[in-house]
């Protein structure tokens, strides 16, 4: 390809040799680096192609080998300027174009992030937007190492990070931290377990702390399950001493939920008719240009587009976007639930209030769903029996501490 | 370093012959592509035949309408519909 276009800058032409000792010329021109390529032989002559530079070298060959060059054709871009050269507006408005090119390269068309996981593209390219560097900036503006100094401080989970300005682009390359950064310190202050749920306790380890409930007994939320007051007694069984733990354990409780979704008696069906309309659209900054065809029919259209930038090279990115809009006709219309569709609902519903609580990692004992028909349309009523995990940290209020001093004990 | 040399070398150490004794090396694509390299010169060049000088002797390419798509120094193209390659006093 570079070969192509360095020839089509510099010019070739196809030439016809006319002369017996064609063989010597090649070798000739071999041996003097002339280029020659796609020679072809016709009739009694040979034609090929030479690039303009080759072709004032081969004198000394063709005057060796007796062989005389005739010009068939003249390529590339010497020629065509010549061949233009009396359209003024044509090469004003070239030079326009470039001069255009030239000014909207001086700018920043595009932002690239590359390498995140955790934080997402918008999210940088927001912090960005707050460091006035945004799409629109002029590229000398572009502050590279800063902006990889402010990402590493601003965001401790990138590792690191490379910000260059390659051709209108600015690209972004980080590493984000993929160990801890912090060990976690344990929480050590006393505390009890209370219930969040009402429940009847099915399981129940405690790790530390005072039981105050056992398997099989009902709790409220809000009622302590493990105390974090820990007695000590005596040989006769009086408390001398408390201690405070931290209370904790695995306490599973069985509780019944109910959940409910009302459906409306009509349900909307969109159908579509098959007519399509195609069209596209082209956006410079604020200006944008829409070619779409106008609709047909009765029915409503819904539409979708597919938004390009235009870009010359990889990194030379202009502010241009255009794209293909596609849109569909369908009507609308409303009509009674089916008794499958019904029974298709209820166990929908079911099945995500199912996937939703497993999901937190909670047992279903027994998940029942029953359709419910009212006035204006059916509800979902359902029930179900869970096997979940219970219990949150409290702080110890002080009231609850028994005012049992150590000095009595040893009194 | 003779010939002699270069040869036993190249078969002892198992280097390609093409590049420690500039042999002749022709690659074929079907019937209508030929590459041939480490020739030395061109001693005809005609519609449908094709002689080239190597340095092991000559070697005659027969066809019809047989293009050189690019020659140089080292190697030359040639296209075309190729019926027949032969070497000539290697």
């Amino acid at each position: 390809m570079d070969r192509r276009l360095a020839r089509w800058w510099g010019g070739y032409v196809r030439v016809r040799l006319k002369g017996l000792d064609r063989e010597r010329f090649l070798n000739l021109c071999r041996s003097r680096g002339i280029e020659l390529w796609d020679l072809r032989v016709t009739g009694e002559d040979c034609e090929g192609f030479m690039t303009v530079s080759g072709f004032f070298s081969s004198r000394e060959p063709q005057k060796k080998s007796g062989i005389r060059l005739s010009v068939r054709k003249r390529f590339g871009l010497p020629f065509f300027l010549r061949r233009n050269r009396k359209r003024k507006a044509f090469f004003a408005g070239l030079f326009v174009c470039f001069l255009l090119l030239f000014g909207l390269s001086l700018f920043v068309w595009d932002i690239q992030v590359e390498g995140n996981r955790r934080y997402t593209a918008d999210t940088l390219i927001r912090y960005l937007d707050q460091m006035d560097i945004r799409c629109g900036m002029r590229k000398s503006r572009v502050d590279c190492d800063r902006l990889e100094d402010c990402l590493r401080s601003d965001f401790p989970e990138i590792t690191w990070v490379s910000a260059r300005v390659s051709g209108t682009r600015l690209l972004i390359q980080l590493k984000e931290n993929e160990a801890v950064l912090e060990v976690p310190v344990p929480d050590t202050a006393p505390r009890d377990l209370v219930a969040d749920r009402d429940g009847v306790i099915t399981d129940m380890i405690v790790r530390s702390g005072t039981p105050q409930v056992s398997v099989g007994e009902t709790v409220t939320a809000g009622q302590v399950l493990i105390s974090g007051i820990v007695p000590v007694t005596d040989d006769g069984g009086e408390v001398v001493a408390e201690h405070l733990v931290r209370a904790d354990g695995d306490i599973t409780v069985r509780r019944e939920e109910t959940y409910k979704r009302e459906y409306s008696g009509l349900k909307t069906e969109e159908v579509l008719t098959g007519r399509t309309r195609f069209g596209m659209f082209l956006r410079a900054g604020n200006i944008s240009l829409r070619l779409y065809s106008p609709p047909s029919g009765t029915g409503s259209w819904r539409t979708s587009s597919e938004e390009r930038q235009l870009s010359l090279t990889e990194n030379f990115f202009l502010p241009v976007w255009w794209g293909w809009i596609r849109g569909e006709e369908y009507v609308s219309y409303e009509r009674p639930y089916t008794d499958e569709e019904k029974e298709a609902a209820r166990e929908q519903t079911a099945a995500e209030f199912a996937e939703n609580l497993e999901r937190k990692g909670v047992q279903i004992e027994r998940n029942d769903a029953r359709i419910v028909e009212n006035g204006s349309g059916f509800q979902i009523e359902g029930s179900a029996v869970l096997k979940e995990p219970v219990g949150a940290g409290r702080s110890i209020v002080r009231s609850e501490i028994p005012a049992v001093e150590e000095n009595d004990r040893t009194e | 370093m003779g010939r002699r040399v270069r040869t036993a070398a190249a078969e002892s150490l198992k280097f390609p012959r093409d590049v420690v004794l500039g042999e002749t090396l022709i690659s074929i694509e079907g019937g209508h592509s030929l590459v041939i390299e480490n020739y030395r010169s061109i001693l005809f060049y005609g519609d449908d035949c094709l002689k080239l000088l190597t340095k092991n002797g000559r070697v005659s390419v027969e066809g019809k309408g047989l293009q050189i798509e690019y020659y140089d120094e080292e190697s030359m193209k040639i296209t075309g519909s190729i019926r027949r390659v032969e070497l000539d006093g290697g």
